[in-house]
Parts: structure tokens; sequence; C-alpha cells
């Protein structure tokens, strides 16, 4: 080698290495060719979005208004976007009444279609678990089963997110893409969440879903009412989950899965309410959490009528 | 002693830093694309590997994590099962750091440095295996502190990425400083170097112990959560990277013409030996107390060993993993196994498999079977995360193999600043 | 080795660093969970003084029933009164189907009741409370209420029967369901049905990967 290098000046090694180093760099081009499509679609306002607790008023006017764009320019769909925030003096809470559910999923539904769910999927934040009766442990539960329901040695379960106190979901993201809300409800900036799904691992009830492609939904049935921190379209490749509607539930209406439910066997309101729905459950009814060894300290209850 | 020697005094030809420090990293570089026609077909075969998994990650990000078998119950795969086990061979690498300055052995003090570039490679693999499992690496500067938002000491993956990284850089420094010390012909001076390589063996066990905590920390998963994780995980690393090294210095030792000793091989078996039977030790303990006593929690041990409700993806994985590493237990036991180098060789083949199944399909795939609601939802890798996965093998390897090819030269005195000055005179 | 005058100190330092990383992980980590687990302390700041209405939908109006008045083969909408003021009840027939010329079809399955337990025979344009005090129809409710005490309860208090609008009243109005929405009175048990929206994403995993079961 030394000897060629005195002699040639430029040697045949020099050469060859050049050409490999050439062909290397188009292989290396081709190979990440897919990613140009995907860089050209990425806005830098997008890439440069603060997180949403240091986003100022005006930003966020910004940032809803470019949001609105998208949905425009990539569903075809009117959307109106608003951030309200948690309310003082509220504290949200759910209850399920295990005796009247009759297993009918019509809350699952209303959940796919107010959230604005990938259709092709049929996600849902809510999974419905058919139970034999005599046993409270899940390992005896089952998801998909077919009618017709309530059967007569079985009670049914939906679980959802239970907005824990003590939310192992957010302790685990490492760029607190997830926290708890004033009001109790565990929000996820989809404009910051790195996809890494270190929270659904850690969640105990498998509450929290993960965008695995681009959501499709046909224009026409783009519910156009959406929250920030809620159930507007979400982008790929990022975590989502139940947030009691908070798009409705902090304008004072009922989530879509309670107003969907036929028997009533869901109780919503505010747990610093005394007068409240919700409190008279907990303190008339012998109300249980899922999972309570874990300590998670859910705000999602379940009862039986005696 | 009464004459201050200056830096340059060993020889008049070698210059300051600030001359030799970019020679030095310039004569790395040539080197690092100059070997025999092997290594070039084993660099382009590497290369060609590292593109298709380049090539596969472009589509994934493109078209979204959907194109993987990866979903909602089982939200980590191949790529996170791929990253517990290259931290395992990260630290296990350090692992031959210890006899060679806690006991000050000979025979290992030429060798460390290979454990060294192999903790290197293993955490760049690392930290590739964690960015092609996001589902938006673009973001990925949310993790910075300062600008984005690191949530420590909270959350573990916080702390993953402060070891991970601070291991990186310790390694960084100890195999850059000793190279280019010797490649200027100079004593490395232990005050620089020492302290830091006493930090990194017990950063080797921080950065395991801080990767199982992530998982044995979610009281949601039950096979997880137990306390014997974080052991398990040192004694599996304390088998494969040793297994791994042995490899490597029998690659050296026939590839090249470095004399590797048989000492340095004969202590590594030895400490293989130890965590091999310890390892299997603690499997049978974790056996024992999830069989025994039953229940509901133990349905994802019941699913990886036995299959569960008929569904059964993982136990032909767990059962050969089993059976790996006890062929390699056994061989590694016999005595002379170190004079029988086809021997050795399959041991260390057969355990580093064994423990690749093990800490990665055997670990983090049950972990998710049943889900938390208790579904089973089965997994099984599909071809965009096998391709990713080998791409970074691939690219890891190329790491490794450059580093060794750099290293072994200025090492044993056969590049150096003085004989490079001399040919240039 | 001799011990170093330094160890003393750097110990104490030592120590002092290990307990101030422990105390600050605390504050970080647990702390705020006992916060936002003892919310009964943060003031309730909800304006009561507007209390939208609760409206109960569904109770049924005053009933009529099919029946061929003219013998044509006609058949025609007619209040309970038209026939039953001009025949006297059969008070020994308990059951719909022991009838042979009226309300035919007609099941009950509803305890041991009897047609008169709830219907009022005084007046059967309304109905009969256990007291024998009549009650309109729009109030079955009350009716309800007699033996199904808890329903009732818990309907009263929010967690028994489907609603609709505002949790919190202060801010909308919020719609209910009266009983019969649900429960047919002649046969109150809730229906079986079909249950809508099967989980697809399982389905569609086993195609994706290919597994047979
Ligand atoms: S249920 Fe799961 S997602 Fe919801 S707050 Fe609890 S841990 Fe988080
Ligand atoms: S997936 Fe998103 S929200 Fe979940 S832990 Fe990762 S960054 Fe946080």
């Amino acid at each position: 080698m030394t000897e060629e290098n005195k002699s040639s000046g430029i040697s045949r090694r020099t050469v060859v290495k050049g050409i490999g180093a050439t062909l290397g760099a188009a292989a290396f081009a081709k190979a990440i060719a897919p990613l140009a499509s995907w860089a050209a679609d990425q806005s830098i306002d997008e890439f440069l979005q603060k997180h949403y607790t240091e986003l100022k008023p005006e930003q966020m006017q910004k940032v809803i208004k470019r949001l609105e764009e998208d949905a425009k320019k990539d569903y075809g769909a009117d959307v109106q976007i608003t951030d309200t925030k948690a309310q003082l003096g509220v504290k949200f809470g759910y209850a399920l009444n295990l005796s009247i559910c009759v297993g009918c999923r019509k809350c699952a539904q209303a959940c796919h279609y107010e959230n604005n769910h990938d259709r092709a999927s049929g996600n849902s934040y809510i999974r419905v678990l058919e139970m034999k009766k005599g046993s409270l442990d899940i390992e005896h539960g089952k998801v998909d089963y077919k009618g017709p329901v309530p059967k007569s040695d079985s009670f049914y379960m939906p679980v959802q997110c239970q907005q824990c106190d003590n939310p192992p979901c957010v302790d685990v993201c490492p760029v607190e893409a997830t926290w708890k809300e004033k009001d109790g409800i565990v929000a996820v900036d989809y404009n910051w969440c790195i996809g890494c799904r270190y929270c659904e691992a850690a969640c105990p009830y498998h509450a929290r879903r993960f965008n695995w492609t681009k959501p499709e939904i046909p224009k026409e049935e783009i519910n156009p009412v959406q929250g920030y921190l809620s159930n507007r379209i979400r982008p790929q490749g990022v975590m989502e989950k139940c947030t009691f509607c908070m798009h409705k539930t902090r304008e004072g209406k009922l989530p879509a899965c309670l107003e969907a439910c036929p028997t009533g066997s869901r109780v919503f309101g505010n747990l610093l309410d005394p007068e409240s729905e919700i409190r008279w459950v907990l303190e008339n009814k012998r109300v249980f959490v899922l999972k309570e060894e874990l300590g998670t300290k859910p705000s999602f209850y379940y009862f039986f009528d005696e | 002693m009464n004459k201050p020697a200056p830096e340059n005094a060993l020889s008049p030809h070698i210059p300051g830093h600030l001359n030799s420090y970019p020679r030095f990293i310039w004569r790395m570089m040539v080197m690092a694309t100059e070997g025999n026609w092997l290594f070039y077909a084993w660099m382009i075969g590497l290369s060609a590997i590292a593109l298709v998994g380049l090539n596969a990650w472009a589509t994934q990000v493109t078209m979204g994590m959907g194109v993987t078998n990866m979903t909602d119950h089982v939200s980590w795969g191949l790529y996170i099962a791929n990253f517990t086990f290259m931290v395992g061979l990260a630290a296990g690498g350090v692992m031959m750091v210890i006899p060679a300055y806690l006991y000050h052995d000979h025979d290992m003090h030429d060798v460390v440095i290979i454990g060294e570039l192999l903790a290197i490679a293993a955490i760049v693999m690392c930290i590739s295996f964690v960015v092609v499992d996001l589902g938006r690496p673009d973001r990925f500067w949310h993790m910075l502190p300062g600008i984005g938002k690191f949530h420590f000491p909270v959350s573990m993956l916080t702390w993953d990425v402060i070891v991970l990284n601070g291991y990186l850089l310790l390694n960084l420094h100890i195999c850059g400083y000793l190279l280019y010390k010797r490649y200027r012909g100079e004593r490395p001076n232990p005050k620089f170097y020492i302290p830091v390589v006493f930090l990194s063996i017990g950063w080797a066990i921080s950065i395991h112990t801080v990767t199982a905590f992530l998982y044995q920390g979610l009281g949601g998963r039950p096979f997880w959560n137990t306390a014997l994780l974080a052991p398990r995980f040192l004694t599996s690393a304390f088998v494969s990277g040793p297994a791994f090294i042995i490899l490597a210095l029998e690659a050296i030792r026939y590839l090249s013409d470095y004399k590797v000793g048989d000492g340095a091989i004969r202590i590594l078996v030895n400490i293989m030996r130890v965590t091999i039977l310890i390892n299997l030790l603690m499997l049978a303990s974790e056996v024992f107390t999830e069989f025994y006593t039953g229940g509901s929690h133990t349905a994802a041990a019941h699913y990886l060993y036995f299959g569960l409700h008929g569904h059964n993806a993982l136990v032909p994985w767990i059962w050969s993993s089993i059976a790996l590493t006890i062929l390699a237990a056994i061989l590694l036991m016999r005595p002379n196994v170190t004079q029988h180098p086809v021997m050795l060789i399959l041991a260390c083949g057969l355990a580093f498999a064994g423990i690749w199944i093990e800490k990665g399909m055997g670990l983090i795939i049950p972990g998710f079977i049943p889900s938390t609601l208790h579904e089973i939802v089965e997994y099984t890798p599909n071809g965009i995360e096998w391709r990713v996965t080998a791409g970074i093998w691939a690219a890891g390897l190329m790491i490794y193999t450059i580093a060794i090819r750099v290293a072994m030269p200025i090492f044993s005195g056969e590049v150096s600043l003085e004989k490079d000055a001399e040919k240039h005179a | 080795m001799k011990a170093s005058p330094l160890i003393a100190p750097a110990t104490i330092v030592a120590v002092a660093i290990v307990f101030a990383s422990g105390w600050w992980i605390y504050q970080r980590s647990f702390a705020s969970f006992q916060e936002a687990s003892a919310p009964a302390n943060i003031e309730v700041t909800l304006d009561k003084s507007i209390r939208h209405e609760v409206t109960i939908q569904g109770t049924p109006a005053t009933p009529t029933v099919l029946a061929d008045l003219s013998k044509s083969g006609r058949q025609t909408e007619v209040a309970c009164t038209t026939c039953h003021t001009t025949r006297s009840p059969q008070t020994d027939q308990k059951l719909p189907e022991d009838l042979d010329e009226f309300h035919q079809g007609l099941k009950k399955q509803h305890g041991s009741l009897s047609c008169l337990s709830c219907h009022n025979a005084d007046n059967y344009d309304t109905l009969r409370l256990a007291d024998g005090s009549a009650v309109s129809f729009e109030n079955t409710m009350q009716l309800c209420a007699q033996c199904h005490g808890p329903q009732f309860r818990d309907y009263t208090n929010g967690s028994h029967g489907g609603m609709n609008g505002y949790w919190d009243l202060s801010r909308g109005p919020r719609t209910r369901n009266a009983c019969n929405v649900c429960h047919d009175p002649h046969a109150p048990a809730y229906p079986q049905l079909i249950p809508v929206f099967p989980p697809k994403d399982i389905e569609l995993i086993k195609q994706k990967q290919g597994h047979p079961h």
C-alpha cells in the first residue's frame, strides 16, 4: 500500500474506495427514499411545537388553527377544536353498575364515533368483558362474546381508562407527554408524545391505544366538535386514551358512553360535589375498584346492586 | 527524576497534541477502510444488510408502526427484545475489565480493549433499537434535558437514557484515551483512566439494573414484576458478554496474526461457568415460584412454557433457549474445553443464542401475553421487523469490526505515530 | 494504605447527597400523588344557584287499545273506558291468557300480579296504587316504585336508567328515561339483545399474522 502511495499519488485502492463510497451513498439515498414523502408532510411549526403546558394562549390559537386546516386538508372536514381548561372544584368520577349492565357494547360503539377513531381497526377506548358469575377474576373474562346478551350465567364489565390518581402511565413517560389534569383526567399531548409506548406497557387496565397508522375516517363521519386534549384526529405514531370525553364533560355535558348506555349502568359526576350522583353511589353502594392491590387509585368504580 | 521530562521526550519526531490528535483520527479512518478481501467482503455484506434494514425502517416511519406485527396488546416486540439483550451484552463486555484491573491479570490487559469496544458497539445498537421502536423518531429531541422535557427521576426510561449514554461516553473515553496514548507511544497515565475504568465497572451493573427496572417496576405486568428480574439480567449478561468476546477472540486468532493469550480465554470461561449455572438456578427458582403457587398471575409463565388455551407461539422458543443454555453449560463444564476451540466456539455460540432468546422473545413478549385484561393475542415478528433488526445487528457488527480493525494494530504497536512519521519523512 | 483525613468529611457529604437525592425523588414522584388523592380540601366553587330541569321522557299517555267494535273486521283505536264502562271486570281471571274475547296475545310475565294489581277497575283510564288511590298513566313510576323501591331509589339518585344531557345541571338540562322505556310493564324483564360493535382488532390481528386460530 505504501509502495503504491509513493509511486502514483492516487492509488488504485483510493479509486476503488471512491467508487465504493459513491455506490454506498447512492444505495443509502435509495434506502431512505421512503422518508422523503413523509418528511414533506411534516411542517416545521409542528416539529418545533412546544409542550402543551408551555404554550401561551396566542400560541395555542395558532396551533389550533393549524390543526383545523390540517383536518380540512387531510380529511376534507370542517372541525372546531377547543381547549377548555379544567374547572376549579371539579374532579371527575365514574361508576358502573355491574348488576344492570347488559353487555350490549353500545358504549364502546358510541366511543368509536364520538372520538374519531380509525374506522378500519374499529378502535374504541372501552372493552366490555363477559364474566362468569362467581368470579371477579378478569382472567375468566371474554371480549369477543356473541349474543344474545345478557346470558343468565354471566355479568358484563366494561373497562376503560380508570383515570388513576396514582397513574403508572404518567410516571413512566420519559417526556411528560401524559399527565394528570386538575380535574383528574389523564391527558396526552398528541403533539408531544414520542410514541415509545412505555405507558401502554405500564397501564394495568389496557386503557391506552397507539396510533399504529394514520386514522382513516370518512369525511362525513368525522365528529367536528373536538377538544385539543381529547377527540381531535390523532396523528400517526402517538398514544391516545379515554379522556372521559373531556370536550363534552368540561362543558358540563355527560360523556358519550353514558349517553349511549340504554340501562343507566353508568354514573358520572363531580367527586367534589357532595350532592352529585357519583358521590351518592360512593356513599350508598359497596363499590370496588379494579386491581386495587396495585395502588393505582382509580377514579372509576364498580358496584353491584344488593 | 530531577530533570522534568517533556511530553515529547520519547522521540524527537513526536509532535504536540494539536498535531498528533488529528493525525490519530485520520489514521484510524484510513485503517478502517483498509483490509484484505475477507474484510471487504464482510463489510460489504454487512453494509448491504444494514441498508436493507434502513430501508425497512424508512418504510415503517412513513407508513406507521402498523407495518410491524406489534399491536395494542403486544405493544413491544422484537426491537425492545433485542434492546434488552444488547444492554446485557454491553454490560457483559466490561466483565473482562474486572480481572484485568482488579487482579492485575496480565493476559487480560491486552484484550480488555476488546470488551470495551464491544460495549461501545452494543450501546450504539441499544440506542438504535430504541429509536426504531419510537412511533415519532422526529420528536426525539423532546427527550433532551433543557430544550425538551426530561421526566427525571420519575420515569425509569430517563434513567436508562442517562446510564446508557453515560456508559457510551465512559467507554469511548477509555478506549480513545488508551489507543491515543499507545499511538503516541506513551504510557497511559493511570490518573486519566483507572478511575474511569472503575466507574465503568459499576456503571455496567447500573445499565443492566436500570434496564431491568424498566420492566420490573410495572405492577400491572406480573410476569416482570419480580425482584429476581435485575439479578437475572446481570447473570445472563455475564454469560452472553464473555461468550461473545470469546467468539471475537477466536475470530481474531484465526483471521489475523495477532496473538491472543490463552489466559484471557481461560478466565472468561471460568466466569461463564459460574454465571451460566447461577442463571439456570435462578430460572429454576422462578419456574418453581410460578408453578408451585399457581393462580392467574402465572398465566404469562404458563403461556411461555406450556401455552395457554391453545396458544403456544412462544413454547418452542423458550424450550430451545433452555436446551441451548443447558447444553452450553454441559460443554463449558468439561475441564478441557479451552483446549478444544471447536467445542469452545460451539459452547459460546449456544450460550449466546440461548440468552438471546431468553432475554428477548422469552422475556419481553410474555410480559404482554395475556394482556392486562387477560386477552391472549399472540405475536410473531414480521418481515419488516426482522429486516430492521438484522440491519441494526449488521451496523453493530460493522462498528465492532472496524473498532477492532483499528484498535489491534495500534495496541500491538504495529501502527504508531513514530512509524507514521518515519514513513512520511 | 493510610486512612486519609478526608474520609470523614467525604462520608458526611456522601450521606448528605444520598439523603438529599432521596428526598428530591420522593418529592417529585410520590408527594404529588398524596395531593391528588386527597382532593377533599379543594374548595368547591360550583355555582348552585341555577338549576336546569331534569325531564323524564317516555312516560305513557293514557293508553288506547285496538278493538273491532263494529264487528266489521276493521280495528280501531279506542280508549280503555270505551269498553270497560259497559262491561264489568272479571276479577277471577288473573291472566290475559285466561281471557277469551279481549286482549288476545297479551303476555304477562310480572311476578304473581294480576291485571287489577295495577289497573284501576273504577276508572280504566288511570292506574291504581296499592292503597286504592288512583294514579294517572303519566305517573306510572309511582306505581312501579311501590314494589321496586331499591330501583326507584337508585333511579332518583341517578344510578339507574339511561339519561342524556348535562351532568352539571347549573349549565344545562338533562333528560331521563321513564321505567317503561326499557321495561314493558306486562313483562318487565329487560329483553335479551344482540350486542353491537364486536371488537374488530382481534380478528384483524389474526388475519394479518396468519395465526390459524
Ligand atoms: S387506567 Fe391506565 S391509562 Fe388510565 S390513568 Fe390508569 S394507568 Fe393511566
Ligand atoms: S408513548 Fe408517548 S405518552 Fe406514552 S410514555 Fe411514550 S412518550 Fe409518553
